[in-house]
């Protein structure tokens, strides 16, 4: 079943003249995992905001499970799509459990406060995120890596069709990308369609599935990964000389900066 | 210190309300005309059952005529204040707000000024300081709108240059007021004050102040899912735009209001927030009625101070400041240790 069906999109930031997205053609099959590659400020986080309607495309259409996302009520979209924003930085200092059940809202009607049931599913989605122990904790007393965790905890407590990351690795050290990436990979096992972005073509050959690359000219390129995942591509699309070699210890290929 | 739990915070809001009656009976007694605390009970008793009562007519008057109406004002304005103000740093995702900062007050003085120039009377300085209110965060508002901006920062922004100019208009209607009588009426405003309150000045305002709390606690946990930031929110599944218009204008009838029974009132709709915060933690489901609790306290303490402590009636903006601004050092001051900015 396609969940995402993308045609045509076309956006730009009004102002500045450069088109982000040029022509973006897209689908998204049931309990796929699809990574977005891209150089810097190619517009991996724009597509994915266009996907949560966060922003509007100037042109093109945008199908949720067969439905026109342009017309769709903001808590039907995040029924059925959870998102993980690149950074989370909460200017309160909710306790986690607080911050977890709050992916609950597209569940509640506007008037509603959240109720035991609620507050269980939070603790089940804290306990599968193995950060059960931080629940009475407050989320701006935590460390980045945990915090990742926690808003990666209420993205899943409503247990939605896909779950979209944003940059998921960007703010964090190498120990807490691997965790971060493993995450993704349950997710996506447990049945979860899972979409990330990220700069690092190493995240796509881990994940698998598929990978899209998007160039700085706003066309998105998608494939298999072990298909799209090439030195002639990635040297492209990054403007840099870029290996991809096969390592016998790891039994994958790897992605490798040439010299300097 | 915290109490996060739901049942730490039920207790606590009964120890409030507890607390805050007793200050009732306390503040009741105190003044120039002394009152014992069984005998103003006893007055309060027989006027609620229509009893007739045997303390001397004096004293009845003072207790019902004067003390009463003052102690219900100062709780009513002190708890509507802190509401909206936790209200606006919520939505606004900022616990540096405060209650006026869409131009509520400058609008509202501005519109009693206006009044108090043309010599009208008394019931329609009110009125008009009401209608000043809601027109200034009117214009707050409608800017955005005709800059298609809709970002928290471009409303902070609008906000800004709408009480700008309130201010200037004000300082314009003071330039050419008659200085010995309109002047000190418009300064009156400005600064705040409970002297002189009837039943009658409150009783229009009491739907204006009940129907935006019964619905600012309906929404209370959509503004915690708003104080995460615009965004987060929107992917959380809240109509952003709908929820955030409906806690401004709650915010916005409640601090307009208050400024209608008592003048501009500083610092509490900023300060006390954060010491329900302090208390109970940032959830707004926990943080509204305790910081309402809090507020009316507070407002009946400086109230009660600001009657007692000199021969003369004291501004009770003056006195708000006096102790706000310590009381703000103090609270950040304790903050201290959190990181990023823990509130």
């Amino acid at each position: 079943m396609e969940l995402y069906d993308v045609k045509d999109l076309h956006f730009g930031y009004p102002g500045s003249g450069r088109t982000v997205l040029n022509g973006v053609d897209l689908t998204l099959q049931k309990g796929e995992v699809l990574s977005i590659l891209g150089p810097n400020g190619a517009g991996k986080s724009t597509l994915l905001a266009c996907l949560m309607r966060l922003q509007r495309p100037e042109r093109g259409s945008i199908r949720l499970m067969g439905q026109e996302l342009a017309s769709m009520k903001v808590s039907d979209i995040a029924r059925l799509v959870g998102f993980v924003p690149q950074s989370s930085s909460p200017t309160f200092g909710y306790s986690v459990l607080d911050f977890v059940v709050m992916g609950r809202a597209p569940l509640l009607s506007t008037f509603a406060r959240p109720g035991k049931e609620d507050r269980k599913a939070a603790e089940a989605a804290l306990e599968q995120l193995g950060i059960a122990h931080l629940a009475d904790r407050a989320c701006s007393e935590i460390s980045g890596g945990e915090r990742q965790q926690a808003v990666i905890a209420r993205a899943i407590v409503r247990r939605p069709e896909i779950i979209l990351f944003d940059e998921p690795t960007a703010h964090l050290d190498y120990g807490n990308q691997l965790r971060t990436l493993k995450i993704i990979k349950q997710l996506s096992e447990e049945g979860f369609t899972t979409v990330i972005t990220t700069h690092n073509p190493d995240h796509a050959i881990l994940l698998g599935g598929k990978a899209a690359i998007l160039d700085r000219d706003g066309h998105l390129d998608s494939g298999p990964a072990d298909e799209m995942i090439s030195e002639e591509r990635l040297g492209r699309v990054y403007g840099a000389p870029l290996l991809v070699r096969y390592v016998e210890e790891v039994g994958r290929r790897v992605c490798l900066y040439s010299n300097l | 210190m915290k109490a996060r739990g739901r049942l730490g915070a039920a207790a606590l809001g009964l120890l409030l309300t507890v607390l805050l009656g007793l200050t009732v009976i306390v503040t009741v007694c105190m003044g120039k005309y002394q009152v014992s605390p069984g005998e103003s009970l006893s007055i309060l008793w027989c006027s609620l059952w229509g009893l007739p009562c045997d303390s001397p007519q004096m004293t009845i008057n003072v207790v019902l005529s004067l003390r009463i109406p003052r102690i219900l004002a100062s709780i009513l304005v002190g708890a509507a204040m802190a509401l909206s103000g936790a209200a606006y740093q919520g939505i606004f995702c900022n616990p540096l707000i405060s209650p006026d900062f869409l131009g509520v007050s400058s609008g509202a003085c501005i519109g009693a000024a206006i009044a108090i120039l043309l010599g009208l009377p008394g019931g329609s300085i009110q009125l008009f300081a009401f209608l000043g209110g809601i027109a200034a965060v009117a214009m707050a508002m409608t800017l955005p709108v005709l800059l298609r901006n809709h970002s928290n920062l471009m409303l902070v922004l609008s906000g800004i240059i709408v009480g700008s100019a309130m201010s200037s208009i004000l300082g314009f209607i003071k330039y050419v007021a008659d200085p010995d009588t309109q002047l000190a009426a418009i300064t009156y405003w400005t600064m705040g004050s409970f002297n002189y309150i009837t039943l009658r000045d409150i009783l229009p305002t009491l739907p204006f102040l009940l129907l935006p709390t019964v619905l600012l606690s309906a929404l209370s946990w959509r503004i915690d899912l708003l104080s995460l930031g615009e965004s987060e929110a929107l992917a959380l599944g809240v109509d952003v735009r709908a929820v955030r218009t409906a806690v401004i204008l709650c915010a916005t009838l409640l601090t307009v209001s208050s400024v209608c029974i008592a003048g501009t009132i500083s610092w509490v709709g900023l300060i006390i927030p954060h010491l329900g915060r302090m208390l109970v933690g940032p959830d707004n489901t926990r943080l509204l009625p305790i910081s309402g609790l809090l507020g009316g306290i507070f407002m009946l303490l400086a109230d009660t101070l600001a009657r007692t402590v000199s021969v003369d009636e004291m501004p009770i903006s003056i006195l708000t400041g006096i102790v706000g601004a310590p009381f703000y050092a103090w609270l950040l001051w304790r903050q201290r240790g959190g990181s990023n900015g823990t509130v």
